[in-house]
């Protein structure tokens, strides 16, 4: 059978490609990285948030909700999409945060249609 | 059980009777188009009029209500299935993108459905094809960028095409069986069957291979961590692929060489064993259904 022989190339050549190429992949976003990183002290209060997903996200269904130590939530700029990266987001801060501890609510939907969400803190020391 | 848990089952619901109806438009007209003999291409079509007609309508509406599903479950509430605006911001992305063309494709297919003789036929496998393969646009499939993300959509849409043409041709081969107890047809069923057989070696190897693919392109290992849900329950529809397989070799290989001298039992066995077949098969799409969801870790 020709059609059967020469489909079964064509697989054995994709099978070994993905075989090759295979890594560690995510179809949800994950947060990787934040500036402010979490659990960290910083000196100066920061002038935006940075979070970096693993995955491309949709910035319409994604988004930071910001909240001091007690709980009272922090107003922030519209968050935005990284212009070298969409897997990155930006939340610029209007006011100067005080010392203390701040949390940062995250959720996040990915372009593929997962949605993920998540929490950290991170402290801004007096001075 | 909570509103997330809740919608949840309904979306994997809506997504098993989407798979279910498209795959059996898609196998079903491809076997009346290429596997069927010409004499007995009519008399199928007929007999299977009523199914295709309501799988034609389910395909319809569970592209219909994917769009307000997921709204919800974004969300997290009921109410936002139905926010027009919430439903139009949802549209301006990728994954409502993907739903628009599929909801256009679904309408191509009824239309198409609704041609006359003599190119309904193959436009309804073209149609229900696309229909299906425009499953890659969401999900795992498109979790990928460039070229990876490229060579990960075409091959699931191979998994999806040869998943379909596998399982949804199964009720028209159950028919064609049921033929081979007339007379007049029973030539022409015998042609269909032989047919059948070969094109069924290349669906199910299309089925295993980019299933191994799949596997390597979304989780990059052997689904062997049964403690991730995700990889149980792709163990699982491997198992259940491994026994339609199973099934499918036996028909094929120990069942239709003892037709010659038993054709009764011999025919009687392939319907058992094709009957299985089939709900192992529905037991395989209510699996996918789920675990598409999970996070492949």
């Amino acid at each position: 059978m020709p059609i059967f022989s020469s489909t079964c190339k064509t697989a054995a050549i994709a099978a070994l490609l993905s075989f090759s190429m295979a890594g560690s992949a995510f179809a949800h976003a994950h947060l990787k990285t934040e500036v402010p990183a979490h659990d960290t002290v910083v000196a100066s209060a920061p002038s935006a948030l940075r979070l970096e997903f693993s995955e491309a996200l949709e910035l319409a269904f994604s988004g930071v909700a910001l909240s001091d130590a007690s709980g009272n939530s922090i107003a922030t700029g519209a968050a935005a999409l990284a212009p070298d990266s969409n897997m990155v987001l930006l939340v610029p801060l209007s006011g100067r945060l005080a010392a203390g501890v701040y949390t940062v609510a995250w959720h996040a939907l990915s372009r593929d249609g997962h949605k993920t969400k998540g929490s950290y803190s991170f402290t801004v020391r007096p001075g | 059980m909570t509103l997330d848990a809740v919608l949840d089952t309904v979306i994997a619901g809506n997504r098993l009777l989407h798979y279910l109806a498209s795959m059996l438009i898609f196998g079903s007209s491809a076997f009346l188009w290429k596997i069927a003999a010409p004499g007995l291409r009519m008399q199928l079509d007929r007999r299977l009029a009523f199914s295709l007609r309501a799988a034609l309508l389910l395909a319809l509406l569970t592209v219909l209500a994917g769009l307000p599903l997921q709204a919800a479950e974004i969300v997290g509430s009921w109410q936002a299935a139905l926010d027009p605006a919430l439903l139009q911001k949802l549209l301006g992305t990728a994954i409502g993108q993907a739903w628009l063309l599929r909801l256009l494709l679904a309408l191509l297919l009824l239309a198409v459905s609704m041609l006359r003789q003599p190119g309904r036929l193959g436009a309804l496998v073209v149609s229900a094809g696309l229909l299906l393969a425009s499953l890659a646009l969401n999900g795992h499939a498109a979790m990928d960028q460039g070229l990876r993300g490229f060579l990960h959509g075409a091959n699931h849409i191979v998994h999806l095409l040869c998943g379909g043409a596998w399982l949804g041709s199964l009720l028209p081969f159950l028919l064609c069986l049921r033929l081979l107890d007339y007379p007049v047809a029973r030539n022409d069923a015998g042609l269909t069957l032989r047919r059948f057989s070969s094109a069924g070696h290349v669906a199910v190897a299309g089925v295993l291979l980019s299933g191994v693919v799949n596997t390597m392109l979304v989780l990059g290992r052997w689904p062997t961590d049964w403690s991730s849900p995700y990889q149980l329950l792709l163990s699982l529809k491997i198992l259940l692929t491994a026994a339609m397989v199973t099934l499918a070799i036996v028909n094929r290989y120990v069942q239709v060489p003892r037709m010659q001298s038993d054709a009764r039992l011999a025919v009687a066995a392939i319907r058992r064993c094709t009957l299985i077949e089939i709900g192992l098969g529905m037991a395989v799409l209510a699996l996918v259904s789920v675990f598409g969801m999970l996070e492949p870790v």
